[in-house]
């Protein structure tokens, strides 16, 4: 079967069985999606398939799209609703399209039969599970597409039955963006390709927090050779820092309406071309293997996410604050090439963060605490309205996730080139991360997004004798820097603030005699570059001294990095935790009392350790019959101040008096939280 | 003869008013004395009285030690009594700790005040102690840390009073003293006929009247 057979398609995919997956999604449900805008379309009239095949394949633009039955049944027939009409009969395991090469965007449009159609579809860096919307009724057009996954190589459209599913009537499909291949470039080139909503958040230049913006260029490190060390590094960094807020209306009993982040991608490129020589007495080879490490760490993603409440009518009391989810992936892809010839990929790898979460509880109130809230009276509580000591508490319920990769590879082989001609590595490092919220509260939320990656790449060859040198743009070698200067800025070492960093120009913003290119504290002079905790920022502008943290996050902006403050969300310049239990007294829900977990069963904000209840021994939130009991058995014994056994006097007047007798037994009876004191 | 009387009312009713306490609440045992022989069983209540029927104050709960001799007697067991409410609904907890001369008993109510004011009478039995008795004597039954809470949890004044189990070798029982009787009762009737002249030799004790 060739690609004249476009005519003859026509699928029947059933319905689904496959949970929706795609909370990180970005689904297409409109032909009209921009994504889409210049793509082909192509129409796939439902001509007959030719009896008993299970495979269809077809060729549009250079693309070769397979059909294929899962389960290899094929048949003919009709379904409810719809003409008898000759199909591709998916059977129970649906089919599998397969693309080859990969397209950025694709999405069909068809009839929906019976049931809503969906599609998984796979990309470079994500599978997406794309549920259409349902028509009200049958017979009607329905789209289903998806993008901003990476190029996408396959769908699975799954059936849950024979009879129903998704007539396909017209492909839509986005070509990927063409390739710099065979352009020539300077020797090292870095360019900042997609995803930000500004570029100046671009960073790739090494230094995270500060944006190229800020640096004013675009650096790259590395790409020294010489002739003992015939390797070739690159370091190229992808981050964004991503702020949006968005406003959901603040109605009570609607409030689930999600806010954060949308996915997002930011993508960089380097290109570093190179030509190779055969050392003197070595034979010639027939192709020279080059061999790429790749090396991606960091961290991959922070997420905070401060909400004021506002609900007019009162909320009701919930522990579920805030939930949602976080989703990211770090793709690093490396293509070898020679000029005017297709690229080769040569490595490809993808690193995922999946996090879900079930529950956050954040709130910020120095983001505008607004609203009111409402507890539930009980005999052992008071009924404080929204204080000062109760929102610090939820805000130690903040919620981050953070992960990182660090995974390191190296392809022996896969690009050989022929000896002494040009040609390139490109290194490709793409983040992509999602967000998705729902403030069970609701109103107004905002969420910070912090993804920074920095990967490295590294070529050599093992070819015997052969020596890789980068070339510039005339494909002339690089001129070998000269001895004494080790970076090849020209700045002879002993000289160079940054002897091992090449800095022309030499700036030392700080006058500390490091240059700015290789300073740890750029603007705070530090000429003993201490640093502590290796973090690559220097112990005198470190936010935390002693525990790495490359991005330098302060939530709350009180000069104490996230990853050491013991309020991360709320301000407290001077870390004050007076019960030592790590969480500062402003956020601490009992700060007087060691409670590392913070725990607080009822979610009131008050900490367990700080409101355990006279007489509910085993502390579970209520008085009943095993307290009893265990007041009864402990009695004329001695009580610690504190014991929940100890609940009264003699004058049964609920002062504890230091003895644990029938007296507290009999007392707390009458404190049961059910009637006969039933547990 | 008047003085001596006259100083006999005022120690007696210095002596009601001193051992009245202030709720005129009292445990005391039931019965307060008693004689039993070696190798047999007793068993003695302890009542509380002095409480209002029907109203506060009532007991909710109490917590007291029993010390007797342990060379007379011996503690086998304890039942408490149904005022506190009934043990097998789970109305009540109870405990009882029978040690050598010792007896601690506790019970705790799960009663509401208002369940155990229309519950309990102005007197009734808190629990009841059986003994077996070891050898001969007397063993005081004394009262000890005795703690008695209101229904509120408050802890009533009580006035305790001791008891005693007297405990001998041999004591005649019913069928002996009387055959005793009989005994006398001949002798009596031989007498008399004799001081009238008209003996008659008895033909059998068995039939006499």
């Amino acid at each position: 079967m060739r690609a004249r057979l476009t005519a003859c398609l026509v699928v029947v995919f059933g319905l689904g069985a496959l949970a929706v997956g795609g909370a990180h999604a970005r689904p297409i449900l409109d032909a009209s999606d921009p994504a889409l805008a210049g793509g082909v379309v192509v129409s796939l009239p439902p001509n007959p398939v030719p009896p008993g095949a299970t495979s269809i394949q077809f060729v549009s633009n250079g693309v070769t799209f397979q059909f294929r039955s899962v389960d290899g049944v094929s048949s003919l027939g009709g379904g409810p609703g719809i003409p008898v009409i000759p199909r591709f009969q998916t059977g129970f395991r649906g089919v599998e399209l397969t693309i080859t090469p990969p397209v950025a965007v694709l999405g069909f449009s068809g009839v929906e039969i019976d049931g809503t159609p969906q599609g998984t579809f796979t990309g470079a860096f994500a599978s997406e599970d794309v549920r259409g919307a349902r028509p009200p009724g049958p017979l009607l057009p329905i789209f289903i597409g998806a993008a901003d996954i990476g190029d996408i190589s396959a769908v699975l459209f799954p059936t849950s039955g024979s009879s129903a599913g998704f007539v396909l009537t017209e492909m839509r499909f986005v070509l990927p963006a063409p390739l710099p291949a065979g352009v020539p470039v300077p020797g090292v080139r870095a360019e900042a390709l997609a995803g930000t909503d500004d570029p100046a958040e671009v960073d790739t230049a090494g230094d995270p927090g500060v944006a190229d913006a800020a640096d004013g260029t675009v650096a790259l490190t590395g790409s020294p050779l010489s002739a003992a060390d015939s390797r070739a590094r690159a370091e190229l960094n992808t981050g964004f820092v991503q702020r949006k807020v968005q406003s959901v209306s603040a109605a009570c009993p609607d409030f689930n309406a999600p806010f954060g982040l949308g996915a997002s991608t930011s993508e960089a490129r380097v290109v570093q071309w190179f030509t190779s020589t055969l050392a003197q007495g070595f034979p010639t080879p027939a192709g020279v293997d080059i061999e790429i490490g790749v090396a991606i760490d960091g961290a991959l993603g922070t997420v905070i996410i401060p909400v004021s409440v506002v609900c007019p009518g009162g909320c009701p009391e919930q522990r579920d604050l805030v939930r949602g989810d976080i989703f990211a992936t770090v793709a690093a892809q490396v293509f070898g090439y020679t000029a005017g010839a297709p690229r080769v990929t040569v490595f490809d790898a993808v690193a995922t963060l999946d996090h879900d979460e079930a529950q956050a509880g954040v709130f910020a109130p120095s983001a505008g605490w607004s609203g009111s809230w409402s507890f539930p009276i009980t005999p052992f509580y008071p009924s404080p309205p929204i204080a000062s000591p109760y929102v610090d508490a939820l805000f130690r319920q903040g919620w981050t996730a953070a992960a990182s990769v660090d995974f390191f590879d190296v392809v022996s082989g896969a690009l050989v080139v022929p000896l002494g001609d040009v040609f390139a590595v490109e290194f490709v490092l793409r983040t992509r991360a999602s967000s998705r919220f729902i403030s069970t509260f609701g109103s107004q939320g905002c969420a910070v997004a912090d993804f920074f990656n920095t990967g490295r790449i590294q070529v050599s060859t093992s070819t015997p004798g052969v020596v890789l040198v980068p070339v510039d743009t005339s494909g002339q070698p690089t001129p070998a820097p000269p001895a004494g200067d080790a970076d090849g800025d020209g700045v002879l070492d002993a000289a160079d603030n940054c002897p091992q960093t090449p800095n022309a120009d030499q700036a030392d913003d700080d006058g500390d005699g490091v240059g700015n290119a290789c300073d740890s504290c750029r603007l705070t002079p530090n000429a003993g570059q201490a640093d502590a905790d290796g973090d690559g920022v220097g112990d005198a502008c470190d936010n935390c001294a002693a525990s790495p943290n490359v991005d330098q996050l302060d939530g709350d902006g009180d000069g104490v990095g996230f990853a050491c403050d013991s309020s991360p969300f709320v301000s407290n310049p001077d870390q004050r935790d007076t019960d030592a239990d790590g969480v500062g007294d402003v956020s601490d829900n009992c700060p007087v009392a060691f409670n590392p977990d913070q725990a607080d069963a009822d979610a009131n904000r008050a900490g367990d350790a700080c409101e355990r209840q006279v007489c509910d021994v085993d502390a579970n939130r209520q008085v009943d019959r095993n307290d009893i009991s265990a007041i009864f058995a402990a009695r004329n014994t001695s009580a610690a101040p504190g014991d929940p056994r100890d609940a009264s006097s003699p004058r049964g007047d609920g002062v504890p008096d230091g003895v644990i007798t029938v007296d507290d037994g009999r007392f707390c009876t009458l404190r049961c939280t059910n009637p006969r004191c039933v547990p | 003869m008047k003085a001596l009387v006259r100083c006999g009312l005022v120690v007696a009713i210095s002596g009601l008013l001193g051992a009245s306490p202030a709720l005129g609440v009292s445990v005391s045992f039931l019965p307060a004395t008693q004689n039993a022989g070696v190798g047999e069983s007793v068993s003695v209540d302890l009542v509380v009285s002095g409480l209002a029927a029907g109203s506060a104050p009532s007991v909710g709960a109490f917590d007291f030690d029993v010390t007797f001799d342990p060379l007379v007697l011996a503690a086998s067991s304890v039942t408490f009594g149904s005022f506190l409410g009934d043990e097998a609904q789970g109305q009540v907890l109870t405990s009882s700790a029978l040690a050598s001369g010792l007896v601690d008993l506790a019970a705790l109510s799960f009663l509401f005040p208002d369940e155990l004011d229309a519950l309990q009478p102005a007197s009734f039995t808190l629990a009841t102690l059986f003994f077996s008795t070891l050898a001969a004597g007397t063993s005081p039954l004394t009262l000890s840390q005795v703690f008695v809470d209101d229904a509120l949890g408050a802890r009533l004044a009580v006035d305790t009073v001791g008891g005693s189990v007297s405990v001998s070798r041999a004591v005649p029982g019913p069928a002996t003293l009387g055959l005793v009787g009989v005994g006398l009762l001949a002798w009596t009737l031989r007498g008399r006929r004799v001081r009238r002249g008209r003996y008659l030799p008895p033909r059998s004790i068995s039939t006499l009247p």
